[in-house]
């Protein structure tokens, strides 16, 4: 096959070429530039984004012995991730870019041009395994659990599906270490990303403040008596508990956490632990990884609500526009806006964003 | 990665490659022991060799051996022509500098930088839609600057679209003001002689006529007061320093010889290719020729460079053009400059009032004495196809 394969500059992307590459197939490397202006997202050898990591990529590409060509999608990924990372915040929700990424960049932008340029797929280094069910491709999560990343993949559709590539969804990180040690690949030691690759230095809300302003507003408790003030909403996340500034304790002396941001008054609502818990949750705008579920029809399966998140027991039901879950046990603040994904054991079923909680 | 590769090489404006008989002189001379500023006889030897080197390259481009000075590239040589006649001349008060806009970056950045860092400041002279510097434009600005002016510069051909400036009349409608001109993509395809053309300075480099990269020269006319760039042991009489590359510039005065002896018969060899070239081609739908009027039939060869030849098309992007060329063992290049590996639209076709759309769908296609018409073949009967793919690619990116 004739392979394009998505070089971030990173050892997985790295070790996922050179083994589509050993397989057989005609693989050229890609690196997508997402900025407008490189030098201006994070510097050091940590994003992807940066002057470094494309330069990291070019390396491995030359090393592997395929061509390497660098692709612009920066207005894709402004238009199509940044945008929607600073509506949603201003929304008072929390979103989880990744997940954008792969849905709108990575495996639509992408794969869509490298179709149009006579590819037949993209190859990532994400961990998640596709296992062939009658000539259909099905995700399925990875074999190493503390790398499985079928959850930020859990954005794409059966079509998207069929022009993925994982060739590490087997391995162990560990291996796939060892294996770009032993090929020779100087990235073999480079530290895994883990902030948002377009917000420099890990500092969100300052980033955030930046585009969103930076208006004071009340901390308030469930009755409404202020408690403090913060600049700006939208930097705290549901379940937040340090960084509040809260001067009086509970009179217990227990300590209170994050339970609503309303965006509209500007307000910060802060309460017990207890009041964190919830057992439904509500996910729109659904993607089906595989075959659509029967409509109102109720299934037993598990969610995940966070990338690192454990898998909940739960039931669901898809009523023909949204996910309705009702977890088996209770489970402590979750922010609406992150990614509400669906599994049947392993198999990834689908995901949503959560759009209200109870 | 072996030492290898299998394409056809149609990028002859960006290097060019090494001449056989420089190649040998550069290996000749690398093998030799002594640093050419040393007084023993291996530095003597050296230092002839590096001497008799200026002298040859000297004659050829109408100068004076003192006129002519080794730098590193010709990236060196616009630096410190810019910088280097600025940082004299704005202490007498000439902060003033103006060169076209569709200069290379090796003269454009300095210029900005200096406008940033050292309070220059910086005009460009329009360019027509032909690709030509509007010398009323010019004869303007040197009226409203007169005596603030630091130094012009004009490039003698330029690199992406190969138009020659009347740079003869830049010089006499400049006065006294010193003029500088890059000439590093005309050396070898014109008769070059400074002194008659009245330049104050001109920058050239050897990987662009057959010799190896890492060598250039800028001409600087007897008694141009100017501030060195480098300074150190002041090898070359205090303006530049730096130890000799002397197997380089060896080379450098070979490959130019052998260039300049046979200019006439290469050009029109290459003449004759890019004739066929656009012959080929020039039916693909939506394509659009830069500089055309210069291209065709007849061919004023005196206005434009033999060997380039710049065309856009209609939706698509460089970027997957070049890939899909290059995915069928064609080099090529669009001209314009990339940041960080990311095409940007040209400069010089914005400058000639190119929309953005058709700035970022250029390419530049330039021939050597190597190139034969079996690759000027190969290349139309592959571009039609080639440009198809890289419109679906564009209408998946904008046509959703
Ligand atoms: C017009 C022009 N000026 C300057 C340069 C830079 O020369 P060098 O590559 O020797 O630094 C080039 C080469 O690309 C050029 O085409």
């Amino acid at each position: 096959m004739k392979l394009i394969a998505a070089m971030s500059g990173g050892v997985d992307s790295a070790v996922a070429a050179a083994r589509a590459h050993d397989a057989g197939h005609e693989v050229v490397g890609v690196h997508l530039a997402l900025s407008s202006n490189p030098a201006k997202y994070r510097s050091g050898a940590r994003g992807c984004c940066t002057i470094e990591d494309s330069h990291d990529a070019a390396r491995a590409a030359d090393m592997i012995g395929i061509p390497f060509y660098i692709w612009d999608m920066a207005a894709e990924f402004h238009a199509g991730v940044v945008e929607d990372f600073i509506a949603e915040y201003a929304k008072g929700r929390t979103p989880n870019p990744c997940l954008r990424c792969n849905e709108k960049i990575k495996f639509a932008a992408v794969l869509d041009r490298a179709k149009a340029l006579g590819f037949d797929g993209v190859i990532t280094g994400h961990y998640a395994r596709l296992i062939e069910v009658e000539n259909q491709k099905v995700m399925y999560r990875a074999v190493d659990p503390q790398k499985d990343q079928s959850y930020v993949l859990a954005v794409l559709n059966q079509e998207q599906i069929q022009g993925a590539h994982f060739p590490l969804g087997d391995s162990l990180k560990i291996d796939v270490r060892k294996e770009a040690k032993a090929r020779g690949l100087y990235v073999a030691n480079k530290p895994d990303s883990h902030d948002i690759c377009f917000v420099p230095s890990g500092n969100n809300a300052g980033w955030l403040r930046d585009k969103l302003g930076s208006a004071r507003g009340e901390i308030v408790d469930e009755v409404g008596n202020v408690l403090g003030e913060h600049e700006g909403a939208f930097t705290y996340t549901i379940g937040q508990r340090k960084g509040l500034g809260i001067s009086t304790p509970l009179p217990n002396g227990e300590p209170r956490f994050v339970l609503k941001i309303e965006p509209t008054s500007n307000r910060v609502v802060v309460g017990t632990k207890e009041k964190l818990a919830i057992q439904e949750i509500e996910g729109e705008k659904p993607i089906w990884c595989g075959e659509k579920p029967n409509i109102n029809t109720t299934y037993q399966g598990f969610a995940q609500v966070r990338a690192h998140g454990a898998a909940l027991p739960c039931e669901y039901i898809y009523d023909g526009k949204a996910i309705k879950v009702k977890l088996n046990d209770s489970l402590l603040g979750l922010a609406t806006g992150q990614g509400l994904v669906i599994y049947d054991q392993d198999r990834v079923v689908g995901s949503a964003t959560v759009s209200t909680t109870a | 990665m072996g030492l290898s590769y299998s394409g056809i090489y149609l990028d002859n404006a960006s290097t060019t490659s090494v001449l056989p008989n420089a190649l040998e002189r550069f290996n000749e001379v690398a093998k030799l022991d002594g640093n050419a500023s040393s007084i023993h006889s291996h530095g003597r030897l050296m230092r002839k060799i590096v001497e008799e080197s200026r002298e040859q390259i000297a004659e050829i481009v109408g100068a004076k051996a003192t006129e002519i000075i080794f730098t590193s590239s010709g990236t060196e040589s616009d630096n410190f022509a810019i910088k280097g006649l600025y940082w004299h001349n704005s202490k007498l008060g000439k902060k003033t500098i103006i060169t076209s806009s569709f200069e290379h970056h090796a003269v454009m950045d300095p210029a900005i930088w200096l406008q940033k860092s050292d309070e220059a400041k910086y005009l460009q002279v329009k360019i027509n839609s032909d690709g030509y510097i509007d010398l009323r434009d010019l004869a303007n600005m040197i009226q409203t600057q007169k005596d603030n002016i630091a130094l012009i510069s004009i490039i003698m051909a330029n690199n992406e679209i190969g138009t020659i400036q009347p740079i003869a009349q830049v010089c006499e409608i400049s006065d006294d003001i010193p003029v500088h001109t890059d000439c590093v993509q005309a050396l070898g395809k014109l008769k070059i002689d400074f002194h008659k053309l009245g330049v104050t300075a001109a920058s050239f480099t050897a990987h662009k006529v057959g010799g190896v990269p890492g060598v250039a020269a800028i001409y600087l006319k007897q008694e141009t007061p100017i501030t060195p760039l480098f300074h150190g042991g002041g090898q070359e009489r205090e303006l530049r320093s730096g130890t000799f590359n002397v197997p380089g510039i060896a080379a450098f005065a070979v490959a130019l010889r052998e260039t300049e002896k046979k200019r006439e018969q290469i050009n029109n060899q290459v003449f004759q290719l890019r004739e066929r070239l656009f012959a080929g081609i020039k039916n693909i739908p939506g394509i659009n020729f830069i500089g055309a009027d210069d291209l065709t039939g007849s061919g004023n060869q005196n206005q434009h460079l033999p060997n380039i030849l710049n065309c856009t098309f209609s939706n698509l992007e460089s970027e997957a053009l070049l890939m899909v060329l290059d995915n069928e063992n064609l080099s090529l290049s669009a001209g314009s400059a990339c940041t960080a590996g990311v095409f940007r639209p040209s400069h010089v076709l914005l400058s000639m009032g190119q929309s953005e759309e058709l700035a970022s769908a250029s390419l530049r296609i330039s021939l050597g004495n190597s190139t034969t018409q079996e690759q000027i073949d190969k290349l139309i009967q592959t571009l039609p196809k080639a440009v198809e793919r890289a419109r679906a690619a564009y209408a998946s990116r904008y046509q959703k």
